[in-house]
């Protein structure tokens, strides 16, 4: 376990240490919130001289959601936990460019930990970026509305499943990252991953808006998971199990899958 | 025993490469043994195979008496590695880079601490040891890497190309710290060089490697009185005289009407007895002047190339590196 923690607080302390990117961390949140929040928010075009008023379509298509930063927030979440985790794998092509990595792979430490300390460093990363990101979103004007039965154990709870989100996606880049080596091909990779798996996901827009053949591909993204199960807990509160049970369950076989492979090509990957 | 010991030791690269093409090597504990050789003749490759950084093709390699394919997790224990790139992380502070070096090896930490300190100390690097590794200079950053291979006391020291890229007198610094490691840890160092001074003044043995086959192997002087000859340089009062002197070396000419100039196997045994002939036939010696052949003569003679040309090309990779790095 030694090499695994002092890996994970050597990740933290150049990150704590590098103040631009740690005010980058800080900022990006709230441009996230107010670019997107305002550039996004399709709550506007609801008329509201309907029948049944827009707070019937907000309920139906926004989980009740008072507006659309508070539906966005959670997606945010999400969205943030991806590039948080893209980024923290993508640090492993760093260290091969230093020679880090040579003095790693002759240590006796065990092989995951080089990817693992990645993976557990961006979730501290992440949960201190989503907590700002959250305070943010509640002090913006017409912001996230918090359900009155949100209590610390949502909280907590949303901070795991924002966690899971990371592990599965720090697990992924971080394997990519071994087998390619070169800089240019793995931006290819990435930038081609990410639109997709931001958009085709319910982090931005509900998933009753979108055509038939994209809500299948959204059900089976893991940004939607995580999105929607921190919708419900932020939205409704009170821990609503049973309209989350699901989604956690499938986060939790994407991380089993994920650390298996991270186990697997770490033991045999880094080999030349 | 041998502290390694390699027997045709094979890597083909994908590709069809013959990086290293079955090499032996014995080394003996306590020993600094050089791998010399122009770039891309196998030198790091057979060090990555030795720290069980790649796997070879075919052949074994023993280290200290453990294989290491089939004993990889102990052999890593017992070596340390200062790869050719620098290898410290610059966002942490020297005394930093040394205790995580020292928590992959399951040091407690205040064992860490004073044998950092020790280290440190060691390459006049004490008093530095609280500065980002970002704030020091380039030989300070190598002799960081330097200890930081020796933070959990290795059998074996492996240093890839551990001057490369250093001023001329930052390297000859590298070499007393180098030797001074040995003095005190009686630690065996492997170390790969393509600077000829580099493996002459601090190596027991030489192995000249190219096209990942060992040429020859020696001690430098060894090595050195294989490719034969003094030359020595000789000004006399009274040439013709010396000439009927110098009978039994066959190899004379003059240089101008006063130089002349011979080659005896070992100059450091037939000048004594020279200088007896002459001082017996009352000759005066204004002038006398003795080269030793050099690696450098020894390198063309086995590979028929050059070391400097390749110093160049390696200067030119240097820069290509440092071009992509600052991308």
């Amino acid at each position: 376990m030694g090499a695994r923690i002092s890996l994970t607080s050597r990740e933290l302390k150049k990150w704590i240490r590098n103040p631009v990117q740690l005010f980058i961390t800080l900022i990006q949140p709230l441009f996230w919130i107010l670019l997107f929040g305002s550039a996004f928010d399709i709550t506007k075009l609801i008329p509201s001289n309907i029948p049944g008023g827009s707070s019937l379509i907000m309920n139906s298509f926004f989980m009740g959601a008072k507006n659309y930063i508070s539906f966005l927030t959670p997606g945010m979440l999400a969205i943030m936990g991806l590039f948080s985790a893209m980024f923290s794998g993508m640090s492993i092509i760093w260290d091969r460019r230093f020679g880090y990595l040579s003095k790693l792979i002759v240590a006796p430490i065990p092989r995951d930990s080089i990817i693992l300390s990645k993976v557990f460093s961006s979730m501290v990363k992440a949960i201190v970026q989503s907590s700002i990101l959250l305070l943010i979103a509640i002090l913006v004007p017409n912001g996230l509305v918090l359900s009155s039965s949100f209590n610390i154990l949502d909280l907590l709870l949303l901070f795991l499943i924002l966690s899971m989100l990371i592990m599965g996606f720090s697990s992924l880049f971080s394997v990519i990252v071994i087998r390619v080596k070169k800089m240019e091909t793995l931006m290819a990779i990435t930038n081609l991953l990410n639109l997709p798996l931001m958009f085709a996901s319910t982090a931005m827009f509900p998933s009753a808006i979108m055509p038939s053949w994209l809500k299948n591909v959204v059900n089976y993204n893991p940004i939607s998971w995580a999105a929607n199960s921190m919708r419900v807990l932020v939205l409704q509160g009170s821990i609503q199990w049973s309209s989350i049970i699901n989604d956690l369950f499938y986060l939790f076989i994407f991380d089993v899958i994920m650390i298996i492979i991270v186990f697997i090509v770490s033991k045999y990957g880094f080999e030349e | 025993m041998d502290i390694i010991h390699v027997e045709n030791l094979v890597k083909i690269y994908k590709g069809g490469i013959r990086a290293v093409d079955s090499i032996n090597l014995n080394i003996k504990k306590g020993e600094i043994y050089g791998f010399l050789g122009p770039n891309g003749a196998g030198k790091t490759t057979t060090v990555k195979m030795l720290t069980t950084m790649i796997k070879p093709t075919s052949g074994n390699a023993i280290i200290n008496g453990l294989d290491v394919i089939k004993d990889q997790a102990k052999v890593r224990k017992m070596i340390g590695l200062v790869p050719q790139d620098l290898s410290v992380d610059d966002d942490l502070k020297g005394i930093e880079n040394l205790e995580l070096q020292a928590s992959f090896y399951g040091i407690p930490k205040d064992d860490a601490r004073e044998r950092a300190n020790e280290l440190l100390k060691l390459v006049d690097l004490y008093e530095a040891k609280d500065r980002y590794v970002s704030t020091y200079s380039g030989g300070m950053r190598k002799r960081l890497d330097l200890i930081t291979g020796l933070i959990h006391n290795p059998e074996i020291l492996f240093l890839d190309e551990p001057t490369l890229g250093l001023d001329v007198q930052t390297r000859a610094k590298m070499w007393d710290y180098i030797s001074k490691l040995r003095k005190e840890y009686g630690i065996t160092i492997f170390l790969t060089t393509h600077y000829l001074e580099e493996a002459d003044s601090l190596c027991d043995r030489i192995g000249i490697i190219d096209h990942g086959k060992i040429v020859v192997e020696g001690s430098p002087s060894e090595l050195k009185a294989k490719v034969g000859f003094d030359v020595v340089d000789i000004v006399v009062d009274n040439p013709e005289l010396f000439k009927n002197i110098l009978n039994d070396v066959s190899d004379i000419s003059m240089m101008d009407n006063k130089t002349i100039r011979f080659k005896v196997p070992e100059s450091e045994v037939y000048l004594p007895k020279l200088f007896q002939k002459i001082y017996e036939n009352r000759l005066k010696i204004q002038r006398i002047r003795v080269e030793k052949p050099s690696l450098d003569s020894v390198f063309i003679k086995y590979t028929g190339k050059e070391m400097r040309e390749h110093e160049s090309e390696e200067e030119i990779m240097r820069t290509m590196r440092a071009i992509r790095r600052a991308r």
